[in-house]
């Protein structure tokens, strides 16, 4: 599952994915994908090494002007030169495709480069004969010093990985004749797969027959039936098999076809499954008036704690998990996540709640303790699991109607007196224990950070609307930079209306458009800003002229 | 060796009770200074009698030269028998200091005091003895400045106890809290507060036992001299800034009078900060070589305000706090109730018909009298005050 940008839309849309067994595929059918997903894997590892050594030209010439870097805008580095190399693999089919999914993988790639430092270059696949060639390089710089045995354990384990599982089939459209689309059986209420592997030339064609007997429906928007064309076909038709999770939406999707997108021909355990990549359609906003900061713990996975716009707590508690036997620490499994997050949006909707959480990127937030036995305390969670957790909280919390989550520096949250605001190593008494030195304030460790969090963009609301005013020619000319605010009133015009006008128009683009600010440098002041206007019955009250 | 011993203490009573059952005396003689902290058994009102005897006998005593064997004596000889428990009980830790450096502290059933050099721990030699059956254990030491002493009753150590921490804070903790936050800048009062606070919290605001605790530092003396209004004879302005000048340590002027006379006689330019912290609080000036200059009545009115709820026994951290902030009130209040062991006040007898009230007596002079409760006011905190007027 998980959240995906729209093709070629700016906004961050409400994405699922379900996945769908091909259901007993015959020899024929698993050697064509078979052979389909390795010609993809070359001709994906091609692109990736022929990048490689134009990485410098690629990151210079396509960073956008926020200076990050879009799928879209990487994939057209694959000119018509390195488009005609690449037929050389036979990906016809899914040259859009590899393309598209190149340009995501390297985007990616160098956005994370531009924040973390020793980012490992990414790997499709490696046949037999390079494999071996990489890792006798590794044992080689290891023989020379040149690097330590951790790091060639792990880079060899990620080569030979690499080479024994081939890269899923990426399908950038639903589409009736390429890529992929379903079909259903309305009379025996079953669903089918039309997976186009093949190209023009390929003697594994072979004709369709369509049963008479059984009419199969396009899911689309026509009325449109499989039928023979006479013809050699570059599809396969596989039968699917699922549960009744999956079945839900399918069965919406025959009702709301547009809601299938791209799809992942995926195989594991030697099953193939179609991971299938859906819109949902996303519940009425909520309006939001208290805070739900959600941080790591120690005895639970979890922390929370609710608080209204003041700061004041109006509810708090662990978040832990159904686990049987030993309490698990560190990594947790994606099923473990779901039931996590689940809880998350629960509380959220119960508390009609901002969730905030630790943005654990580029920083820690030191919540591990060594006791004087040196016994080391860790966090249940790991860092991985936890930007996990708030990767499918980005989209669980989009379906139900609230806002995403927003994710602030987690430095000092543990250390921070909540009440004085002194923030310093020497107010961390034990492992549990929380005492402030400047004003004595102790509470539970656990509950401090998930405190702090959720009072962090109280800090920004407090004070009032500075707003820079200037006379111009015509009139006067507001101007608010975190806001985003610049107004030109008239001299004929009534100030204080349009000013009003304005914010409230500001304020009403800032929801609707919510998911295109979170990344933006003001977001967090901002939005605390706006929170700090609405809790103002008159906004002029609150102006203050700079 | 001249030093000034400045002493806090605080309590808290248990949860329930109107009175505290832990008492504490601070006796001031010409020569050293006696603190004793005394427990009562149980907790209320016969606990309070019990500390408040103890306490009075055994500082009273200790003051007026009388040894501890006869101090202890006396105590076992008055205390009231208690019907149920048929004994009669108070813990008591005495810390006497001299001003010529040396120190004698003995301790019976309390918890051991804590003693600091330079913020670390500091463990003292303590011997053994009995007197009259009870075991006392005895220490003399030397005492240097910056040396810090607290006292705990067993609240303390035992605050939070089944609720927030299963064993309670514990000594051990207490030490250790108090070598992070003890700083060369922090006063007796803040020490004594910030231990109360934490013990407080940790026991949710519902103690469980009263819980009492008493700091000592040890100071070098550090004097302020306060000029306050001209004076009534013109011809004296010179001597009197001279003499003003000549006084060692910090020096404050208040007044825009006395400030212009300051000024005139040192030959030195009077800057007017434009900076207002408070809008209800007058700016103050800069004069070379004078450490603060502010306006004179309103800014003392407001600062003997602000000295008295700093160090009442309602008084909070936060209060405390207040006196870090730059204001002409704030600045003036720290000067006087931290900085300074000793202050000097310099007080001139002429009159401004402004301050004048028409309906009464001359000599009901607002800034006198002002004055003169400050003074008073600085003496009770233990401050050595010396008013001249001219």
């Amino acid at each position: 599952m998980g959240s995906e940008r729209g093709e070629g839309s700016e906004q961050a849309l409400a994405m699922r994915t379900i996945t769908l067994k091909l259901h007993k595929p015959s020899r024929r059918k698993r050697e064509i994908i078979d052979k389909a997903m390795l010609n993809y894997s070359l001709a994906y590892q091609y692109l990736l090494d022929r990048a490689f050594s134009e990485i410098e030209t690629i990151k210079k010439e396509y960073r956008d002007k926020r200076g990050g870097y879009r799928g879209n805008a990487v994939a057209k580095w694959i000119d018509k030169d390195i488009s005609r190399e690449l037929n050389r693999f036979k990906i016809e089919p899914f040259k859009d495709s590899l393309k598209m999914d190149f340009g995501m993988t390297m985007a990616s790639y160098l956005n994370l480069s531009e924040i973390q430092q020793n980012v490992h270059y990414p790997i499709a696949y490696l046949p037999e004969e390079v494999w071996q060639e990489k890792v006798d390089t590794i044992v080689y710089d290891l023989a020379a010093g040149r690097r330590d045995l951790r790091e060639c354990e792990r880079e060899a384990r990620k080569i030979i990985e690499k080479s024994t599982s081939l890269r899923p089939l990426f399908f950038c459209r639903y589409a009736l004749n390429r890529d992929y689309c379903l079909l259903y059986d309305s009379v025996n209420n079953r669903y089918y797969a039309k997976i186009y592997l093949l190209n023009v030339k390929s003697e594994d064609r072979k004709h369709i027959k369509a049963n008479k007997n059984r009419k199969l429906w396009y899911i689309c928007k026509d009325d449109k039936t499989l039928e023979n064309t006479g013809r050699k076909e570059r599809f396969l038709l596989f039968p699917l098999s699922f549960g009744k999770w999956q079945e839900r939406y399918l069965k919406e999707a025959i009702a709301k076809p547009e809601m299938l997108k791209t799809a992942r021909l995926i195989k594991k355990d030697g099953e193939y499954y179609l991971a299938v990549n859906i819109r949902i359609e996303e519940a009425e906003k909520i309006k939001t008036n208290t805070f739900l900061g959600v941080a790591r713990a120690l005895a639970e996975p979890l922390h929370y704690t609710v608080t209204d716009s003041e700061g004041n707590v109006t509810d708090r508690g662990f978040i832990a998990t159904e686990l049987p036997g030993k309490k698990k620490e560190g990594g947790f499994c994606l099923s473990e996540i779901h039931k996590i997050s689940n809880t998350i949006v629960r509380l959220a909707l119960k508390n009609r709640s901002q969730v905030i959480v630790e943005s654990l990127v580029d920083k820690g937030d030191r919540l591990q303790w060594s006791d004087r036995d040196r016994k080391r305390h860790m966090p249940v969670l790991n860092c991985f699991s936890y930007n996990r957790l708030v990767s499918v909280l980005e989209y669980k919390l989009a379906e139900k109607g609230l806002p995403p989550p927003i994710k602030v520096s987690p430095v000092n949250i543990f250390y921070t007196c909540p009440r004085c605001g002194l923030s310093s190593k020497q107010n961390r008494f034990s492992k549990d224990m929380f005492i402030c030195t400047a004003c004595g304030l102790n509470m539970d460790i656990e509950c401090l950070g998930s405190l702090n969090l959720a009072r962090k963009l109280c800090e920004y609301g407090k004070g009032p609307l500075k707003v820079k005013v200037e006379r111009t020619l015509t009139g006067l000319r507001f101007v608010n930079k975190i806001l985003g605010l610049d107004l030109h009133v008239d001299a004929s015009q009534d100030y204080r209306e349009e000013f009003v006008k304005e914010v409230q128009g500001i304020i009403r683009d800032f929801y609707e458009n919510m998911g295109n600010y979170t990344r933006n440098k003001h977001f967090k002041q901002k939005y605390s800003l706006i929170k700090t206007i609405e809790g103002k019955k008159d906004i002029l009250k609150l102006l203050r002229i700079v | 060796m001249s030093l000034f011993i400045e002493i806090s203490h605080d309590s808290l009573n248990k949860f329930g009770e109107e009175l505290c059952g832990d008492k504490v005396e601070i006796i001031r003689g010409p020569d050293c200074v006696t603190a004793v902290l005394a427990d009562g058994l149980g907790s209320g009102v016969k606990a309070n009698i019990l500390a408040t005897l103890t306490s009075k006998i055994i500082g009273t005593m200790l003051a007026k030269g009388a040894s501890i064997d006869e101090a202890v004596e006396t105590i076992a000889n008055t205390l009231p028998i208690c019907k149920d428990r048929g004994i009669a009980y108070s813990t008591f830790s005495i810390l006497q200091i001299f001003n010529s450096g040396e120190g004698y502290l003995v301790e019976f059933d309390n918890p051991p005091v804590f003693h600091f050099k330079k913020g670390k721990y500091c463990k003292i030699k303590k011997h053994n003895r009995e007197i009259n059956g009870r075991y006392i254990k005895e220490s003399r030491f030397t005492v240097a400045p910056e040396d810090v002493f607290v006292m705990v009753s067993d609240g303390a150590v035992h605050a939070g106890i089944g609720g927030t921490l299963n064993l309670g804070w514990q000594w051990d903790n207490i030490k250790e809290y108090i070598e992070r936050t003890c700083k060369p800048d922090t006063s007796a009062k803040n020490i004594s507060k910030l231990l109360l606070a934490v013990c407080e919290n940790l026991y949710m605001q519902k103690p469980g036992d009263d819980t009492t605790v008493v700091a000592v530092k040890v100071r070098k003396p550090a004097k302020v001299s306060v000029m306050v209004g001209p004076p009534a004879d013109r011809s004296l302005d010179s001597h009197v800034v001279s003499k003003f000048m000549s006084q060692e340590g910090k020096k404050v002027v208040c007044g825009g009078t006395t400030s212009q006379i300051v000024s005139r006689v040192l030959g030195r330019e009077i800057v007017t900060s434009l900076k207002y912290f408070s809008p209800d609080i007058p700016p103050t000036a800069e004069i070379e070589g004078i450490n603060l200059t502010t306006e004179g009545v309103l800014t003392i009115g407001k600062t003997l305000e602000c000295v008295k709820k700093c160090m009442s026994s309602q008084s909070t951290l936060q209060d405390l706090s207040l006196l870090n902030k730059q204001d002409a009130v704030s600045r003036l209040a720290k000067m006087l109730l931290v900085d300074s062991t000793t202050i000097h006040f310099f007080v001139g007898r002429a009159l401004n018909p402004a301050h004048q009230n028409p309906g009464l007596p001359l000599n009901l002079n607002i800034k006198f009298k002002l004055v003169e409760e400050m003074a008073e006011c600085l003496r009770s905190f233990g401050k050595q005050v010396i008013t001249e007027y001219y």
